[in-house]
């Protein structure tokens, strides 16, 4: 194995274990995951994973946000690492966001 | 009516309810008089001291909207502003949550109902579901109690 393939595969133990619960339903997306991966990317993976479609639906807009330690993380250029700090583990949730009348 | 399947799998939601990390945040009774009602004791993240009682009532379908309010704990009463939390789409002063998951919020837009953006989300988790999103809009959007 050379350094180029070994800097693209980061070994086992750095990986970040991951759990994401969509509140609705009741088995949570759980993977390990390199700690550079942006909430942006984990959001595309954790919405497909729950069959869920964000933007326009039916003419109107459906958004999900991430909720971390209850609160809603809305930059999605963060990566894992810069919310686990020095946790190997991160859980957060997946929320709809509310149509409000 | 609630069918005998929605009372079965209501008695398992509030098993599973228990094993949520969030667990130890609420106290949730069952409703003596409704089926399908409970009454949920919490409190925003940001203000452990101001704790709100829910009341939670699936009064058509367990997998739809369900009957959102906040009552007094010492009288039971439901028509109490200060009862209410300010938070996102509620209206205190006329006793509504107006947001897409509630039998309230569908009430007053029934055209919610036919539009895959604005409809009640697919659950199959019903009553973890309802507390959880209380919870999280209790934490995410609290702007204080009701005077």
């Amino acid at each position: 194995m050379n350094t180029e393939t070994m800097a693209a595969k980061p070994p086992h133990a750095q990986l970040l274990q991951v759990q994401v619960r969509y509140v609705a339903k009741a088995k949570p997306f759980e993977d390990r995951m390199a700690p550079e991966t942006t909430l942006s990317s984990l959001k595309s993976k954790v919405l497909e994973f729950f069959g869920l479609t964000e933007g326009n639906v039916g003419g109107g807009t459906k958004n999900y946000n991430f909720v971390y330690n209850e609160t809603t993380v809305t930059d999605l250029s963060l990566t894992l690492a810069s919310l686990a700090g020095s946790e190997r583990e991160i859980k957060l949730k997946l929320v709809e966001q509310l149509t409000q009348g | 009516m609630a069918t005998s399947l929605e009372l079965d799998l209501f008695e398992v939601q509030l098993g599973e309810v228990a094993k949520l990390p969030n667990a130890s945040r609420w106290k949730i009774q069952r409703e003596k008089v409704v089926p399908l009602g409970l009454l949920v004791t919490m409190h925003p993240a940001s203000n452990p001291a101001d704790l709100y009682q829910a009341r939670l009532r699936w009064n058509g379908d367990l997998f739809g909207p369900f009957s959102l309010q906040f009552i007094n704990p010492e009288t039971g009463a439901d028509r109490e502003a200060s009862a209410w939390p300010n938070c996102a789409g509620f209206s205190p002063t006329a006793f509504v949550a107006c947001i897409h998951i509630t039998e309230e919020g569908h009430r007053l837009h029934p055209e919610w109902r036919a539009n895959p953006a604005t409809r009640f989300p697919e659950t199959d988790t019903p009553v973890t579901f309802a507390i959880e999103a209380v919870q999280t809009i209790l934490d995410t959007s609290y702007q204080g109690r009701h005077p």
